[in-house]
């Protein structure tokens, strides 16, 4: 068979068909520039598309979506208050300015898996419904500098600002011991303690730190920009290898699966946020 | 028998089901999954083309549906909303494909020609159709399976696509002007002919008496 060529439009697509900017490119297309059937081809293809058997979900498929809903808690309806800002579709983030009370227990978190403090419940994370209080900070566990809640992702990561020093060599073990160590909102992992940090920059100067409108960019832009991104479940605010960097962690598709997103401060900013590493952790 | 319907309680539509979800009805949104699962999934397993990514799709898909439901203002049909979320899943999961290429997707699951005369040949022929559409860009892919598969409007299409109707025809010729090629011989089984976009094999008749005279779904018209 031969791969049919384009003879209209030579921007066509075809080598990266995920390139936003391509796909931006092709929204500005305009139906005329595309190539034309004749009706006897549009009719065939029509005909034979159409006519394919239906797909029917098959039983455990549906067993196990089913599971995965009846795990959710109940919907709660949303505070008024909370929920008046939200657009469909996207996702809003707060991220408060710190100035919370210390901590007074004895950090739990080994140094240098500090960072990244998870709120997780067992197997599942303990999800807050999108319409209980979308911006309710969360300080039970304390946080030295930030703290936030997305408001569309249904859960309510964390935002610390540690100063982390983070690696390749570190941060999935960073990740995974955060992850085995906390076990529920109440039980939320120790911060970092000082030696972990980077001496380079100060994270708080990163814009997303103060402005939630690009931290919530961010978030959609390091997973593709979706309608519904996965949610955030973790956000630190430090460098990575000496470079200034985000740490985001994402709960992937995968019930212990999670995504780490290592991202450049100016995340949010940009279209394509500069991935400065990425690596799926799996709980044990 | 008056009393017999009166009885009945009149089923709830989408939106009541949703709204209902919202208000602490668990099972509201079972049944909304129940109506509409297996076009989802429809969507899913042609958009991704394999079963187990598609399964992860639908689930994130619909626990993030379940999740904010409460954002949901109502400018778009439920299913439409339903649909949107689980072709965003779809791409999501391709895009995390992208980041990973040693778990790549499977493109050519099978390549059986299609026998009319087989009794396995509308099994073959989807597979073969399947195989193609996996070849095409995902934008493309996933507007062709929306309206020419699903059966949805150029209007709802874009809708589910969030992008103009005129980019929906755009990918949906692009993409029948690939498939054609690949699927070209399937009215013809003796065939060798491939078909370049652009010309014009209007000597060639459309196989079987129930051809459409032309495509709705460029029309705009709901298939």
């Amino acid at each position: 068979m031969t791969q049919p060529t384009d003879p209209v439009d030579p921007t066509e697509p075809t080598a990266d068909p995920t390139d936003p900017s391509t796909a931006e490119f092709e929204s500005s297309l305009h139906a005329a520039d595309a190539p034309e059937l004749s009706a006897a081809d549009d009719a065939f293809l029509a005909t034979l598309l159409a006519d394919l058997p239906p797909l029917t979900m098959p039983a455990d498929v549906a067993a196990r979506i089913d599971a995965a809903l009846a795990a959710e808690p109940a919907f709660e309806a949303a505070d008024p208050a909370d929920e008046a800002g939200v657009e469909p579709f996207t996702a809003a983030a707060t991220v408060v300015p710190l100035a919370q009370p210390k901590r007074s227990g004895t950090p739990r978190l080994l140094q240098v898996a500090a960072a990244v403090v998870l709120v997780a419940a067992g197997g599942a994370f303990a999800v807050k419904t999108l319409g209980q209080n979308q911006t309710q900070l969360s300080t039970a566990a304390g946080s030295e500098d930030a703290s936030g809640a997305l408001a569309s992702s249904g859960l309510p990561p964390r935002v610390t600002n540690s100063g982390t020093d983070y690696t390749a060599a570190n941060i999935d073990g960073a990740v995974l011991q955060s992850l085995a160590g906390s076990r529920g909102a109440s039980d939320a992992p120790a911060l970092p303690t000082t030696d972990t940090k980077s001496s380079v920059p100060n994270p708080t100067t990163y814009q997303l730190a103060s402005d939630s409108a690009v931290l919530a960019q961010c978030i959609n832009a390091v997973q593709g920009n979706p309608v519904q991104p996965q949610p955030a479940v973790a956000i630190d605010l430090g460098t990575f290898e000496r470079k200034p960097a985000v740490v985001i962690v994402v709960q992937s598709t995968k019930a212990n699966v999670f995504s780490t997103y290592v991202v450049s401060p100016d995340c949010g900013t940009t279209d394509e946020p500069q991935i400065l590493y990425f690596a799926n952790v799996t709980r044990p | 028998m008056p009393g017999s319907e009166l009885d009945l309680d009149p089923p709830r539509d989408d939106r009541e089901l949703l709204a209902a979800h919202v208000a602490g009805d668990r099972a509201a949104f079972d049944e909304l999954v129940v109506r509409h699962r297996d076009r989802l999934w429809a969507v899913a397993l042609r958009t991704l083309g394999n079963p187990e990514d598609a399964a992860d799709a639908v689930q994130n898909a619909l626990i993030s549906a379940f999740r904010s439901a409460g954002s949901y203002r109502g400018d778009a049909a439920v299913t439409t909303w339903l649909h949107r979320i689980v072709v965003n899943a779809c791409l999501d999961l391709l895009r995390r494909k992208k980041i990973r290429p040693s778990d790549p997707l499977p493109e050519d699951e099978s390549r059986h020609p299609a026998d009319p005369r087989d009794a396995i040949a509308e099994r073959d022929l989807a597979l073969e159709v399947h195989a193609a559409l996996q070849t095409l860009p995902v934008e493309q892919r996933a507007a062709i399976v929306l309206v020419d598969l699903q059966g949805y409007s150029v209007e709802d299409a874009a809708a589910v696509l969030d992008c103009a109707v005129g980019t929906v025809k755009s990918r949906c010729s692009r993409g029948r002007a690939r498939l054609l090629p690949l699927l070209n011989h399937l009215r013809n089984p003796a065939g060798t002919s491939s078909v370049e976009p652009g010309d014009e094999p209007s000597d060639v008749t459309p196989a079987g008496p129930s051809a459409p005279t032309s495509d709705p779904a460029r029309g705009g018209e709901q298939r």
